[in-house]
């Protein structure tokens, strides 16, 4: 590097060196990964048609019934047809959208907050406490995730009825029932899918701890706490967001996976993944009804996966290097 | 009543090759406004030596096994990690080797130089932005209005360090200590860097222990120097002394193996042998291995660092006991 504080140099070089900073330079790279832009364009696209599209259409767009009109083809008043019940699949599809995306952030919003929280202290502490939180993960990794879905499922179902009781016994009107199901799914998700963002964050900040900067930090009297979230957590930040547009996708398989056993989203609310088990009981009949929301999943998952890439290279320091 | 009054401080690492002695029984002093310079060689303790003082070692497998560091009225040893926070970077501020690595990637310059003063409460955001642009402008960075919303892989590595420096003085401590703040420069950088250190030194009337093996660092900025060999200190005294009147054994081989322009031609002088193996105890004095004067007596009876007629302390039974000289 040039040393433009030696006085001689023109002013013309501090121009040169002010540069872009990492998010703008990493947004850059970005710009030219047109395959990951194809992708972010197409989630802001399925984003805007889940959640202010339902403002343009009746109250009971997905449930509503035309039982004359079953499982009636693509065309006309149906665009994308309707179901064995008579219902308006794109409708449906737009619902259950709304469904997946929403169990997807929140759901990866769960796992980033658990998993970042609990590697970072296992990384920075090191030793014994690591050791420790570690086998722990290890131990929740080895626990066959279904099961420990499908037991949550069980026994917890009756919590929600149990906490209303709880608030009306004391006058109140809050009913958590209704919305208990998702809340559920939301925590069986999340509490699965924070292992692995843990043991990443837990490596970077291990090799983080060994940094001069953060040595720097402790001899200027900083509080273990700031240096953690100040000084840690933007630094591991990177490796974090990439895996979180990974985990997205993740998070929504499991949805699917466990609406179409029965564990997860409740008729007649529909998810992608109950839309496509049900378009799959009715493969032969109505085609449209597995074809529609398996494209729209798909390439939602495609999307994901893409701009996933594109911040994994866009965020890789090396590549800014030309 | 000196600034720094440091007592036999003893820090081992215990590893699972055994217990490294890596500081042994270390004693000095340091005078407000004076610099005090710590030469040796690598693995010589003397980083070691101040990373104890400020409760910087890996506790385990680093412990600090006995001795004093009064700083002030207070025992830095002996002190709550609580009290030792309040005064890392208040009033004893550190500056590190490796510029590159010491600033974090991700935070703006101007966040990170105000940190220090907002952690220890001692301006608000809006003074502590004027004092963070007074502090960077002092330190020589050009544009420093501009540059100071920069980040640090914009700035280069001498810049890098005079922005080090610039954190560690922004709240006016009282003690500076510098390890090694010139080894990952540039030589025209170095004498820049330790110029500025003498500058803000002389300014806020700060003390600075320099950490270095550079012995031409040394010469021309410290007022004292202590030279360190094994975990101890094996001669202590003021630059001059050190330097034209060595003393212990190590000191003369180390002032002998400095490149000289008049010795162009012949063959530079190296100490032979490799540094003691620190996991292993040392009966006699640590330096008879590769020591040329070495007796008996050197290898089973180990030195006091003292002074018994000499100009300065020394740690070598023979220069104080015979008066040996090269």
């Amino acid at each position: 590097m040039t040393e433009p504080d030696s006085q001689a140099k023109p002013s013309a070089l501090d121009q040169v060196e002010k540069g872009e900073s990492l998010w703008v330079g990493a947004w850059h790279r970005l710009r030219k990964n047109k395959m990951a832009l194809v992708g972010g364009t197409f989630i802001l696209l399925l984003v805007g048609l889940s959640f202010i599209g339902p403002f343009f259409l009746e109250d009971n767009y997905y449930t509503h019934q035309e039982l004359d009109l079953k499982m009636k083809a693509p065309g006309g008043e149906y665009i994308l047809g309707t179901d064995h019940l008579g219902r308006d699949q794109l409708g449906r599809i737009i619902k259950g959208g709304q469904i997946s995306l929403m169990v997807g952030l929140v759901a990866t919003i769960v796992s980033l907050t658990i998993g970042i929280g609990y590697g970072t202290i296992s990384g920075y502490f090191g030793g014994n406490i690591d050791r420790f939180m570690m086998r722990v993960v290890d131990i929740l990794y080895s626990l066959p995730f279904t099961i420990f879905v499908i037991l949550l499922m069980v026994f917890a179902k009756d919590l929600g009825d149990s906490i209303d009781v709880w608030f009306k016994a004391r006058g109140s009107d809050f009913s958590i029932s209704g919305q208990w199901n998702m809340l559920l799914l939301f925590v069986a998700i999340g509490a699965v899918e924070w292992l692995t963002m843990a043991r990443i964050v837990r490596g970077q900040v291990l090799s983080l701890r060994k940094q001069e900067f953060i040595e720097a930090c402790i001899s200027l009297g900083l509080p273990t706490r700031r240096i953690i979230f100040r000084h840690m957590v933007p630094n591991v930040l990177g490796p974090v967001i990439v895996y979180t547009t990974l985990t997205i996708p993740a998070v929504m398989l499991l949805e699917a996976f466990l609406s179409f056993l029965g564990l997860g989203v409740q008729p007649p609310t529909p998810s992608w993944g109950l839309l496509i088990k049900d378009g799959a009981d009715r493969m032969r009949e109505a085609p449209w009804m597995l074809i529609y929301p398996g494209i729209m999943f798909a390439l939602a998952l495609f999307s994901f996966n893409f701009v996933g890439d594109g911040l994994r290279d866009a965020l890789d320091p090396k590549t800014s290097k030309d | 009543m000196p600034l720094l009054e440091v007592n036999d401080l003893t820090t081992h690492f215990h590893t699972r090759n055994g217990v490294v002695r890596a500081v042994d029984g270390v004693s000095f002093h340091l005078n407000q406004g004076e610099t005090l310079g710590i030469v040796g060689e690598s693995g010589s303790g003397k980083s070691v030596t101040c990373m104890s003082m400020l409760g910087l070692i890996p506790q385990p497998p680093g412990r600090i096994e006995r001795g004093t560091a009064i700083f002030d009225g207070t025992d830095l040893l002996n002190c709550t990690p609580l009290e030792l926070q309040s005064i890392r970077g208040r009033r004893i501020a550190m500056i590190f080797q490796d510029p590159m690595t010491s600033l974090n990637p991700y935070l703006r310059v101007e966040d990170q130089l105000i940190e220090p003063l907002l952690i220890h409460r001692l301006a608000n955001k809006t003074s502590a932005r004027q004092q963070a642009l007074a502090m960077l402008d002092a330190v020589g960075i050009q544009d420093a209005a501009s540059r100071i919303r920069g980040y640090p892989h914009e700035f280069s590595g001498g810049m890098r360090q005079r922005v080090m420096i610039a954190m560690a003085l922004i709240t006016k401590p009282d003690l500076l200590i510098a390890d090694e703040p010139t080894t990952a420069l540039d030589v025209t950088v170095q004498a820049q860097i330790m110029e500025l250190i003498r500058k803000e030194q002389k300014e806020l009337g700060t003390s600075v222990i320099l950490i270095t093996h550079d012995l031409g660092v040394v010469s021309g900025f410290c007022d004292r120097i202590n030279v360190m060999y094994g975990g101890k200190i094996v001669e202590s005294g003021a630059t001059k002394d050190i330097f034209y009147n060595p003393q212990h054994p190590y000191n003369r081989a180390l002032q002998n193996s400095i490149p000289a322009l008049q010795a162009k031609g012949k063959e530079l002088y190296t100490i032979p042998g490799m540094p003691p193996d620190m996991s292993k105890p040392i009966p006699g004095c640590s330096f008879a291995p590769r020591c040329e004067h070495a007796t008996e007596l050197c290898n089973s009876e180990p030195p006091e660092l003292q002074s018994l007629g000499q100009a300065h302390p020394t740690a070598c039974l023979r220069v104080q006991r015979e008066n040996l000289k090269p």
